[in-house]
């Protein structure tokens, strides 16, 4: 379908390690992860794995620390104590920037717009491969080069609007948009950076009803392009339908790792919920 | 031995001068979040006020008093007409530092084009004669100048612990949602923390004026860095911070004047630079004073 | 044309064409990046002496005229102090830029480089061998001096208009790249921007190098033209000078931004100029300052993009012939 490449699996260059393809070898893996904020425990030794090409789901209720394993995992995080491995190296010591480099893109839960840009603007910025980009590229290429691939790209981009009928907004200041439309320019733009793997903080929150089909459509052909997808949600029917196993967190620690009706069945995840 | 004492003593009065400005700055700070840089042309006006007063045979004490309420009016006045409706708008820090920069111009140039260039002096002695403390040296306008500023720092302690305002403006400044939700009437109390800053800002004019030999229109500003390295090292918005971190500043200022003169502001100059880098919350946390426990 | 006013005149296009090229370099760091880079007239200032002292030769220490201290010296023949200078610009932001570009609130940031402005005022001040302290450099020959001095102002003229020209270039090159997208976006929102692979750091770091380099040339051209330079042409309100009339003139837009360095740069203290005469000289300093400081305050308010807005990137779409009219969201 239009918008994304049939292969995303990936023209950037591999960190160390061998690309994950076997079921054994997992892309991600986050072992003993622990982290508190002035005494405050946020999460305790948080251990699971994401195979390569998996759509997981990371859920619980409020406060349980799913958005502080995201950012530590995305790297805006420390953690206290604990390793991520991404592709077989550890990324412990990496920035932010520099894990989104090697493929570990991130959406946030509120969406994080460039104001003064516009909505093209925001997804032409993401991709990684137009060069350009530095001040020694652009002193020392000629035009052609990127004005080439930048047509190219945003054909791309245009295309990825027009799934979500977003098409007419493609030169209009971000800052101009519904709160909705920002969450999908979210969602599209992290498409765009060219990930391993996508961190998805709530996608489908304050999305309109009308566009929830097309963000399934998107992310399910973004796992057949190869990505793999770890993402927090709390609508459960969705995560149902999109998730092959869940990560269940409560308090601060994994209390379940499964298929979802399974878990629901577990007395401590009710409970969990219950007791919010 | 009595030089280092001398310049101990030097650095008290500059810390008493520091101390009332810095916890008038970082009042401010700590109730709308936006480093007043045209702090010190409040300061100005009010000891220029002064020195009309003075120059009028109205008596010192007297003229500290019109001092604070011209500090406080116009510290209000300030508030209201522009901080307020920038930030009601969501202006950005940065932008209200370069309206606060751009007042500090306007006030400064304004006094300028008022008075004129020349230099002035207050027609005030009270007592040539040299007191010892200890080992140091000073004279009756440095002790009142001294004295003026424990006062004050009692009496703002006092306000702080002691006064419902006090307690509000404690609450205000720790946790500002929590407080207006639990009853405090933010806008009153921002104007309350406005005028006795304000009042601040004038008191701390006179003093100045009074330590300095000479002064002119843009005497008070070359103090502005000094107050603000003081306001961030003792914590933004924390008083007790301030009055601590104004003897710091005071004594490093009143230290290096020894050795190296004409270096001496930039001891804390540089201070500030080293404080904003590695530890911009300053001595926060480790001095946790005027913090008490929910 | 009388050659007095000739000269005047051609001193006024100096000016402007000067203020354009410090301008352009500030708007990249604060309009397109987002770096409030209040130390900005330290570059400008470095410029300048390394200029200066590249043209005078080295100072004479103990010799019976007294005569100028300073640091170190050569006579180099023109347009080499003025590469040098701009090089010493961009080599001084190397040096500093690290520390000063950390991950730190913008207002706390602003003061910091304010400060930091301060204390190399202060220091070249009171060190009296490093650039000749409050007197500063003077008597700095002009570069065509063989060459009546209308001829020279004017040839002088030529000069700044080819600086100007190069470093219109440049900027346009960088404006019409997907750096111009890289930049803002780090103006826009760091957070995103660093999640999107971008090296939020790397990229300050390079636009405080590539402005302050700018601000180097602005300085080593203009003092190769006025021959003096002392610590009362760089006081920190300078920068504030520059930055109204980035904002004003308006930020992230190069013609707004010369619009700007036109009007404040020169247009202010020329206009004052013809004020009838009231009170004390010093009171035209006065009202000229008071003037700016309340144009900004009324800009940012009215009219916070500036007279020339940033120019909103428009894209013609696939599978449209015109560009077609978006509404508003």
């Amino acid at each position: 379908m239009s918008g994304v490449p049939t292969e995303m699996k990936l023209m950037r260059s591999a960190g160390p390690g061998p690309a994950a393809s076997t079921l054994e070898q997992s892309l991600l893996s986050v072992a003993g992860v622990s982290r508190s904020f002035g005494g405050v425990r946020a999460v305790t030794d948080v251990s699971f794995a994401v195979p390569a090409g998996a759509l997981y789901g990371l859920i619980g209720p409020n406060g349980a620390g799913k958005s502080t394993v995201m950012n530590i995992i995305a790297g805006t995080e420390r953690t206290d104590r604990g390793t991520i491995e991404f592709r077989g190296a550890v990324v412990n010591r990496l920035a932010d920037f520099q894990r989104a480099r090697r493929g570990i893109v991130r959406a946030f839960q509120h969406a994080t717009v460039f104001g003064r840009m516009t909505v093209l603007e925001s997804l032409l910025v993401a991709y990684p491969d137009l060069p350009g980009q530095t001040y020694r590229d652009v002193f020392s290429r000629p035009r052609r080069r990127w004005a080439e691939r930048e047509q190219a790209l945003i054909e791309r981009s245009v295309a990825l609007l027009d799934r979500f009928d977003m098409r007419r907004t493609a030169n209009e200041y971000t800052s101009n948009l519904s709160g909705g439309q920002k969450k999908l320019l979210e969602l599209m733009r992290a498409v765009c950076a060219d990930p391993v793997l996508l961190l998805l903080d709530e996608p489908f929150a304050g999305v309109h009803v009308r566009n929830v089909e097309a963000v399934c459509e998107l992310l399910a052909e973004v796992r057949d392009g190869g990505v793999t997808i770890l993402m927090t949600e709390h609508e459960l029917n969705l995560v149902e339908r999109l998730c092959e196993v869940v990560i269940v967190m409560a308090r601060g620690s994994v209390i379940y790792q499964g298929s979802l009706t399974e878990g629901l069945r577990e007395q401590e995840v009710i409970e969990a919920y219950v007791a919010g | 031995m009595s030089l280092i004492e001398q310049g101990i003593g030097f650095g008290l009065i500059q810390a008493s001068i520091i101390a009332i400005a810095s916890v008038g700055f970082t009042m401010q700070f700590g109730i709308a979040n936006l480093l007043n840089l045209a702090f010190t042309e409040v300061m100005s006006l009010a000891g220029f006020v002064a020195y009309a007063t003075l120059s009028h045979s109205v008596n010192l004490w007297l003229s500290l008093i019109v001092a604070a309420c011209v500090g406080a009016v116009s510290s209000l006045a300030i508030s209201k007409l522009l901080y307020d409706p920038f930030r009601r708008r969501g202006a950005k820090p940065f932008t209200l530092v370069i309206v606060s920069l751009a007042l500090n111009l306007l006030l400064q140039n304004g006094i300028l084009a008022v008075v004129g260039p020349s230099f002035f002096t207050y027609p005030v002695t009270l007592g040539q004669e040299n007191i010892r403390v200890l080992h140091a040296r000073f004279s009756g306008d440095e002790l009142i100048i001294i004295g003026i500023a424990v006062g004050i720092m009692l009496a703002l302690h006092l306000l702080l612990r002691f006064t419902q305002i006090g307690r509000a403006m404690r609450a205000m400044s720790a946790n500002r949602d929590l407080a207006r939700s639990s009853g405090i009437p933010a806008a009153r109390v921002e104007a309350v923390v406005w005028a006795i800053s304000g009042a601040l800002a004038g008191i701390a004019g006179v003093v100045l004026f009074l330590n300095v030999s000479t002064f002119n229109p843009a005497t008070a500003s070359s103090f502005l860095v000094v107050i603000i390295a003081a306001a961030v090292l003792g914590g933004a918005g924390e008083v007790y911070g301030a009055m601590l971190a104004a003897v710091i500043v005071g004594e490093a200022i009143g230290i290096t004047s020894l050795w190296i003169p004409s270096y001496s502001t930039v001891s804390a100059f540089v201070l500030l630079v080293i404080v904003l880098m590695l530890r911009p919350e300053g001595v926060r946390g480790i001095l946790n004073l005027s913090r008490e426990a929910a | 044309m009388s050659s007095g006013l000739s000269i005047y005149i051609a001193t006024l296009f100096v000016y402007a064409g000067v203020s354009i090229i410090a301008c352009w370099g500030l708007d990249l760091q604060y309009g397109s990046t987002g770096i409030p880079n209040f130390a900005y007239i330290i570059f400008q200032a470095i410029g300048a002496y390394v200029a200066a002292m590249l043209t005078l030769g080295p100072a004479k220490h103990g010799s019976v005229i007294t005569y100028q201290q300073y640091l170190f010296g050569a006579r180099l023949p023109y347009p080499l102090p003025i590469l040098l200078a701009t090089f010493a610009g961009a080599a001084l932001s190397v040096v500093v830029g690290p520390f000063l570009l950390r991950r730190l609130r913008e207002d706390y940031l602003a003061i910091a480089m304010l400060v930091l402005s301060l204390i190399a005022t202060v220091v070249t001040e009171a060190d009296v061998g490093l650039v000749n302290g409050t007197t500063g450099i003077f008597n700095v020959p002009e570069p065509f001096g063989s060459l009546s001095p209308a001829t020279q102002s004017w040839i002088y003229v030529g000069t700044v208009a080819i600086g100007v020209l190069i470093c219109a270039a440049v900027v346009r090159r960088i404006v019409h790249s997907p750096l111009d997208r890289v930049l803002r976006s780090v103006r826009e929102n760091e957070v995103a921007a660093s999640s999107l692979g971008k090296n939020v750091r790397g990229a300050k770091l390079a636009t405080f190098i590539a402005g302050n380099t700018m601000a180097a040339f602005s300085g080593a051209l203009l003092i190769e033209f006025i021959g003096a330079w002392a610590p009362s042409g760089w006081e920190y309100a300078e920068t504030f000078v520059y930055f109204s009339a980035v904002i004003i003139g308006g930020r992230g837009r190069r013609g707004g931004v010369a619009v700007g360095a036109v009007i404040l740069g020169v247009g202010i203290s020329e206009a004052v100029r013809y004020l009838p005469t009231f009170g004390d000289p010093s009171l035209v300093g006065a009202v000229q300052f008071m003037f700016i400081g309340a144009l900004i305050i009324a800009f940012l308010w009215w009219r916070p993009e500036g007279i020339l807005p940033e120019r909103k990137r428009v894209f013609r779409l696939p599978d449209e012939a015109p560009l077609v009219e978006v509404e508003s969201a």
